[in-house]
């Protein structure tokens, strides 16, 4: 299986940069996902490698062979590219059976019919859908036709597998089983794979590595507990499950890897570990996520362990089912925190754990610490 | 090594490839053109020509426009144009803006086979039903002598203006109520609960919500009746011809076939100006058509319409539409028939006294006649096919590939609606003249194939494109990602999706094919006789009885692919 190389790659529509110099590369047989609200040029990457959709310039490469060169002009037409895909809508062929749906690409190829027959059985026994050949697209299930989808996909054993938001169609339930599902099925065949998602936990369930995008540009590129632990920017910690945001300013560096941070909405300074240094002064965004927010109960005096300590009051809390969650005031700023039990009390402490916290040099055009609803 | 060098810069230019894609795109746009463009140059050419365009030698001058223009005749021709043209929108969009908010919103009785029956002309040429009130509602016809015994005064005269209007008007009538209907049946029921709501009345609902809503169908079907009414040939020929009442379209037909020597260079500028009258009326049309956003009243959820109750009024309503459509339609049918299987019909004796199949037999006893009625169904067959075919392939070129000028393929598709059919037959006269390549075709049914092809591509294209759009890009996506190229995506995927679209374009062109006479006036030549211009020349003799049988001919012969098209491909033509 051939790695996939994206370099440089823009496209506009009219005024709209819809894909802004992006470059990346998937590794041989690793899934990798292409991960953004929408409109930040996801689908039109994956389009863009599919030769759906003409870029502006750039170089698309898989393993030897160059799909698009904006420098030499070389653009190779997408029934030439052998790229397997799977589209939001599963896009099967309406007046055709499951059977023909998976032959179409298979004649087109010249396949005999005894090798075709042979490798649709396969195939059809590969997604689980042996016992509706005959059925045609609108007598299946969504879960159904979804699966039908991947197997045209990989009937002809393409190159590699695009996948633009496959699962998005199917109900909460339904969605998780072909999540895992769809996994086993794309490490058993270690087909190098592009996942276009807006869904933060598909991502995170299903690749090697996440390209988070926004805007046309990644803002982040890796494996699923670093986007999530370590974030790049405050977008990538806010778009990949919920964060907290306290702004402040840089007071000082210790000798052990920690910063002091002043505390904008709160008179207080609380110390974080980091590997980055800042300038004496400098505004900073401090980003924590609620399952780290430890929460004591103020008014049993029992003497706190070391750490950031800050006094809260309880705003609202609901219930969830695995937890708790709750809006607490911090002086003039609310911090979201996810707790076992309910609060009972209103006057708590809150903790922020110094390894737990992401600290970014705050961009002072965009206020993104505003108070979040829970 | 200065050789390898250049060798090597020659190697690394890239010839753009030709692929299959290329050849079909650029040829299907390439015929289009020419089809399109053939009969509007040398209409645009013999115009500004002293003398034929088979004439050598020749000076360009507007010579032939400042005649036309000093013609008091042309004038005369304008205003009564104009005349008929605006009575006859006028009353054909109050009738048809009448039957939709009744059929389509009131309690009438019956209101769903009211309403197939109201759209009974639109399957007729506008000849049939001329031929038909001749026979009855005329000075000598059967109604109207029948009214003047009993009452002793003339009741009404057929043979003038407002006279062919209503005429007209009842066959154009079923353009206005279908537009106007279906935006009627669509409309969100939640305007006018807020009316309702509001404090108003049924009545006053439907004059102050439900109509101007309608204002678009309404234009929309208004500038099209217009655009008809001004070419039309039937009912000025017909009616306007015993007593010399001379319309555009009469000028024209007379100009070129009633002197001894046709006068071409007038019968041109002619052309032109209508050409230019409807050309503006079409692009009024397609910018009504751009600005309806704040007429929207069809939302993403289902709804279905009120139905406004008017209690005992629905049944004076509903003898009114059953009077009418007894007057306009049933009667004249009726009558069309009497006359098509007697010798002589007049109310002052019993029809029976003078049955015959004399009619029929002259018919189908000259080769002349017979061949017109076989003529017609092969050019409506062969026609209708080829069409539909090659405006799937239009279709499919304009709007799902990446074909460089396929704005322009989208124009030139719709644009032969400008173009009125008897321009149509002109341009194409004089296409097959110069054109020393297409010699062998002129004078064959051929020829007359692909004159009324071309006149009805915008109808084939506007019964194909929207189904096309309703294909999801994505299945042509996934096609080409399996490996399909255009052409193979388009065969395998499209087309075959595209099949019920095929079957109602074939319907509506061989329906429209059988009664087109108006661009094969110019055309026509012996041996490719169709049955419409046979019927006014039957006419012209004076011979009621044959046209009577051959009308009645043509309206079996629709009838029965309507009933075929629907039970065999489930194909509801304009519903």
């Amino acid at each position: 299986m051939p790695e996939i190389v994206v370099k440089d790659l823009s496209k506009r529509f009219g005024n709209v940069v819809a894909v802004n110099h992006i470059s990346f590369t998937v590794r041989d047989g690793e899934f990798l996902t292409l991960l953004g609200p929408s409109g930040c040029g996801k689908t039109t990457t994956l389009f863009a490698i599919a030769g759906l959709d003409h870029p502006d310039t750039g170089l698309i490469r898989v393993g030897e062979s160059t799909f698009f060169d904006s420098s030499t002009g070389q653009f190779v037409v997408p029934e030439k590219r052998n790229c397997g895909m799977v589209f939001q809508s599963y896009a099967l062929w309406p007046h055709m059976n499951v059977y023909e749906n998976l032959a179409f690409p298979l004649r087109l190829r010249k396949v005999s019919k005894k090798a075709r027959d042979e490798r649709i059985a396969e195939i059809l026994n590969l997604v689980e859908l042996e016992l509706y050949k005959d059925r045609y697209p609108h007598q299946l299930s969504g879960g159904q036709q979804q699966r039908v989808a991947l197997g045209r996909a990989l009937v002809y054993s393409p190159t590699v597998l695009l996948l633009d938001e496959p699962l998005s169609n199917l109900d909460a339930k339904l969605r998780e089983r072909a999540r895992s599902w769809l996994k086993r099925i794309q490490s058993r065949l270690g087909i190098t794979s592009i996942y276009v998602t807006h869904d933060q936990t598909e991502a995170l369930v299903l690749s090697d590595r996440i390209a988070v995008m926004r805007e046309g540009r990644i803002c982040q590129v890796g494996s699923p507990q670093d986007i999530y632990a370590s974030p790049a920017e405050p977008f990538v910690a806010d778009f990949i499950g919920t964060s907290n945001f306290l702004r402040g300013h840089m007071a000082g560096a210790g000798e052990d890897g920690t910063i002091l941070v002043d505390l904008d909405a709160a008179k207080a300074s609380i110390r974080i570990n980091t590997t980055k240094s800042f300038a004496q002064g400098a505004p900073l965004l401090v980003s924590i996520r609620p399952e780290k927010v430890r929460v004591v109960d103020r008014s049993r005096d029992a003497a706190l362990p070391a750490g950031n300590w800050l006094e809260a009051e309880v705003v609202d809390g609901i219930y969830v089912g695995a937890c708790y969650r709750h809006r607490l005031r911090v002086d003039r700023t609310t911090l979201r925190a996810e707790t076992e039990a309910e609060l009972t009390t209103k006057r708590v402490w809150v903790s922020i754990p110094d390894d737990a916290c992401a600290v970014f040099e705050a961009d002072p055009a965009q206020d993104s610490a505003g108070e979040t609803p829970i | 090594m200065a050789v390898k060098e250049r060798a090597h810069r020659l190697a690394s230019v890239r010839l753009p490839e030709i692929r299959k894609e290329h050849l079909i795109q650029y040829g299907v746009a390439g015929l289009t053109a020419c089809l399109v463009l053939a009969p509007m140059l040398p209409v645009l050419y013999s115009s500004f020509r002293d003398r034929p365009l088979y004439d050598s030698g020749g000076t360009l001058s507007l010579s032939n426009y400042a005649r036309l223009f000093s013609d008091p005749g042309f004038h005369k021709v304008i205003g009564n144009t104009l005349a008929f043209a605006t009575l006859t929108t006028l009353i054909s969009v109050l009738l048809g803006v009448v039957m939709a908010v009744l059929v389509g919103r009131a309690d009438i009785p019956g209101r769903s086979v009211l309403g197939e029956m109201l759209l009974w002309p639109i399957y007729l040429s506008p000849l049939v039903i001329a031929f038909a009130w001749v026979i009855m509602y005329s000075p000598a016809g059967y109604v109207t002598l029948f009214v003047k015994q009993s009452l002793h005064v003339q009741p009404w005269n057929l043979y003038t203006i407002p006279g062919m209007a209503v005429v007209a008007s009842v066959a154009l009538m079923p353009i206005a109520y279908l537009y106007c209907s279906s935006s009627a049946a669509v409309a969100d029921p939640a305007l006018e609960d807020a009316a309702r709501t509001a404090g108003a009345g049924p009545l006053r609902i439907m004059l102050s919500v439900t109509l101007p809503l309608m204002r678009p169908p309404i234009l929309y079907s208004a500038v099209l009746i217009f655009t008809i009414g001004l070419e039309v040939l039937s009912i000025p020929m017909i009616l306007g011809g015993p007593v010399g009442i001379d319309f555009f379209s009469s000028f024209l037909y007379n100009r070129w076939l009633g002197g001894a020597r046709p006068d071409y260079g007038l019968v041109g500028a002619a052309a032109v100006v209508l050409l230019l009258i409807v050309t503006v009326l079409v692009l009024f049309q397609n910018r009504l058509l751009r600005d309806t956003a704040r007429f929207v009243t069809v939302r993403g959820k289902a709804t279905r319409p009120h139905i406004f109750k008017l209690g005992r009024l629905r049944w004076i309503l509903f003898a009114c539409i059953c009077l009418y459509l007894l007057l306009a339609a049933i009667l004249p049918m009726a009558g069309l028939v009497m006359r098509a299987f007697t010798k002589f019909l007049t109310p002052l004796v019993p029809p029976w006294r003078f049955l015959t199949m004399n009619n029929m037999i002259v018919i189908f006893s000259y080769p002349a006649y017979v061949r017109s009625i076989t003529n017609s169904i092969l050019i409506a067959l062969i026609g209708g096919f080829v069409t539909t075919l090659f405006v799937a392939l239009i279709s499919l070129v304009a709007h799902r590939s990446e074909f460089r000028f396929r704005k322009v393929l989208d124009f030139l598709a719709i644009y032969p609606r400008t173009m009125p059919g008897m321009i149509v037959g002109i341009g194409f006269f004089w296409a097959f003249v110069m054109v020393k390549p297409l010699g062998p075709i002129r004078n064959t049914i051929w020829a007359l194939t692909l004159a009324f092809g071309v006149r009805y591509l915008p109808t084939a294209f506007g019964a194909i494109s929207p189904m096309l759009a309703r294909i999801g890009a994505e299945l042509d996506d996934a096609a080409r990602t399996a490996g399909a190229d255009w052409w193979t995506t388009s065969r395998a995927i499209l087309l075959v999706l595209l099949k019920p679209a095929l079957y109602s374009s074939f319907v509506l062109l061989f329906i429209q094919l059988i009664k087109e006479y108006g661009s094969a006036v110019f055309l026509v030549a012996p041996g490719s006789e169709v049955m419409g211009l046979t019927m006014l020349q039957f006419w012209v003799q004076g011979e009621a009885g044959p046209v009577a049988a051959l009308s009645l001919l043509q309206v079996v012969i629709t009838m029965v692919i309507v009933y075929a098209g629907r039970k065999l491909f489930k194909v509801k033509v304009y519903a």
